[in-house]
């Protein structure tokens, strides 16, 4: 690339690092606008939903778990959450307790693997976790021990820390035993301090300005901070059942991405995830991590998506707390599960996994037969907003090298922990510079 | 602290379940090592490394070699290869576990690994004969490197 600006000029990142899954970004810039910009995700399309077609619901939660190593409880929760809704099922509260520790267990290790090994490299200047952990042991020493506490919660709860196979529909095929929550309880002691001082580490790294315009779009409990359940609402006063999401939702086809862009109709872009969690929910937090946040510097709204980094590290370090909560209010469960009774109907649910919403309907048979499924992903639904991005960004940028270049726009993009897996799969960089 | 014999792999997937095979073969000869299975390498995996002094990993391996033939490759003393792990979670592995733990100065005193080739890794399949054959001969590869069990027969 050369810096003169009168010329086409074409950046191409062909394989996008540290991101999970494989995709790429191609830049046209004429002059100094950017012309085109595609963010391509070139992963096949994985056809999870053809797939449950015709199964019992007795199986969405395990098929449903294989969509993503990273937030398989996610799959499993909405899954659940939608069967149930279809079936007409209230599930008990100490099931849904369980279940919320569960869904604190994959915050903790999806956002920790994210912060301490994928995104920290970008703002430290390395190329990669293990070549920074020579000069930051504490920082990724530390990550691991989280990302580890994390596993171990699902593993306890999920019966196993990738692909857990312990939920299902009702409740849980298995209740833990006393003496592993008691176990809990002390890995969860000692991760609090972690979670603690991985906060006061990213709230030290250095970032750009870069505050962006956003539509959040997050779920909203009356009491929580949002993980299981919720009403949808945004910042643009949307307020909807997890039923009425296709009145106001659409999903578009664009040549360049196998993962479908989701919009708030007819066409308007919008972010999910911790940032909207944070600015939709900040008064649903606890008063101590509410401080915890702020003195990080981050007193909500967070506009700057470098910054995404702090709330997720605000969000491990709620997580924790909430999981030991949660264990220190645990008076048992009189059954695993409720009793089933399928039926013909439908349900919708949506639930927030580590990086947005992840919405699920499921329509079913006489005989709990799946004669329908659509699940949304958050990346997919994040797509248009990470192109939108880089079309502000970008502009500010073109006086830097290729290579820095190439940098700060995989960073912009790792700020959104896109899931390539997840959305059907990261980066190549294609720029092109045109004369105006 | 005591050895630790940490095996990854997935029983369900053929030959990739040699590790998780060869930690129940060891288990009657109740050997003065932890036993740990680990379904897959993840970068957690070296936190258990810490202060020991001697590591053992199990691992199938794709060649090189015909099916069943077992490695002993010492990780510590090897000369670091380049490292290839910018990418993404999934590309993690023993190799990848051991420049990790080389950053953190997380290394064992030894590291070895011990990795069977592998020919069938299909879903849903067992150990192929082949693998099921370098069982045997895996178990004096790994007591010979530990120290005196409590009792030296399996019971």
């Amino acid at each position: 690339m050369t810096k003169d600006k009168e010329k086409v000029h074409t950046l191409q990142v062909n394989d996008l690092a540290r991101v999970e899954g494989e995709g790429s970004l191609y830049l046209r810039v004429q002059g100094t606008e950017v012309a085109d910009i595609r963010f391509k995700i070139f992963e096949p399309p994985r056809f999870f939903e053809a797939l449950l077609r015709g199964r019992s619901y007795e199986e969405v939660p395990d098929i449903t778990a294989r969509i993503c190593g990273i937030c398989p409880v996610a799959y499993q929760m909405s899954s659940t959450h939608a069967i149930e809704r279809a079936f007409g099922m209230t599930i008990p509260p100490p099931i849904r307790a369980l279940r919320r520790l569960l869904y604190c267990g994959e915050w903790i290790e999806s956002h920790t693997l994210h912060i301490c090994m994928l995104h920290a490299p970008d703002f430290l200047g390395y190329p990669d976790a293990i070549t920074m952990a020579k000069d930051h042991r504490d920082l990724v020493a530390t990550g691991l021990r989280l990302k580890k506490a994390g596993n171990r919660i699902v593993q306890v709860v999920g019966g196993r820390e990738i692909h857990p196979v312990n939920v299902r529909t009702g409740g849980f095929y298995r209740l833990p035993t006393g003496e592993e929550l008691r176990d809990l309880k002390k890995v969860l002691a000692e991760a609090e301090g972690d979670a603690a001082a991985i906060l006061e580490q990213t709230a030290a790294l250095d970032f750009p300005e870069a505050d962006q315009d956003y539509v959040f779009v997050a779920l909203r409990h009356p009491d929580e901070y949002p993980m299981n359940e919720g009403r949808i609402v945004s910042t643009t006063g949307l307020d909807l059942d997890a039923g009425d999401w296709e009145q106001h939702f659409s999903e578009v086809h664009v040549p360049h991405s196998t993962a479908l862009h989701t919009v708030l109709s007819p066409g308007q872009a919008f972010l999910t995830g911790p940032m909207a969690r944070f600015q939709i929910n900040h008064d649903r937090l606890p008063e101590s991590i509410r401080h915890a946040a702020a003195r990080a510097g981050e007193h909500g709204p967070c506009r700057n998506p470098f910054r995404s980094i702090i709330i997720r590290a605000v969000e491990v370090l709620y997580a924790v707390t909430e999981a030991r909560r949660i264990l220190d209010n645990w008076q048992g469960a009189s059954l695993a599960a409720e009793p089933v009774t399928p039926g013909a109907g439908s349900g919708c649910a949506a639930t927030e996994a580590p990086r947005g919403i992840l919405w699920h309907r499921y329509n079913t048979a006489e005989d709990g037969r799946i004669t329908e499924a659509r699940i949304v992903a958050p990346t997919s639904q994040n797509q248009k907003q990470i192109e939108n991005d880089l079309r502000r960004m970008v502009p500010d940028w073109l006086d830097l090298e290729e290579k820095e270049l190439t940098h700060r726009c995989e960073q912009a993009i790792r700020n959104f922990d896109p899931c390539i897996s997840c959305s059907t799969h990261f980066l190549k960089l294609e720029l092109d510079r045109s004369p105006p | 602290m005591i050895p630790l014999i940490q095996a990854t792999g997935n029983a369900a997937r053929g030959d990739d379940g040699f590790g998780p095979a060869v930690l129940e073969r060891l288990r009657p000869f109740r050997p003065a090592a932890d036993l740990q299975h680990c379904p897959a390498a993840t970068p957690e995996m070296v936190l258990d490394w810490q202060d020991r002094s001697l590591v053992i990993l199990l691992d199938a391996l794709q060649g090189p070699g015909e099916a069943g033939r077992l490695h002993l490759l010492d990780l510590r003393s090897r000369p670091a290869p380049p490292l290839s792990w910018p990418v993404t979670s999934h590309g993690f592995h023993p190799g990848t576990a051991t420049e990790l733990a080389r950053s953190l100065g997380m290394l064992p005193d030894r590291l070895l690994l011990i990795g069977a080739v592998g020919a069938d890794f299909s879903r849903g399949t067992r150990l192929s004969p082949a693998l099921t054959a370098s069982l045997d001969e895996a178990i004096p590869m790994i007591l010979a490197r530990l120290p005196a069990a409590p009792a030296g027969n399996p019971s």
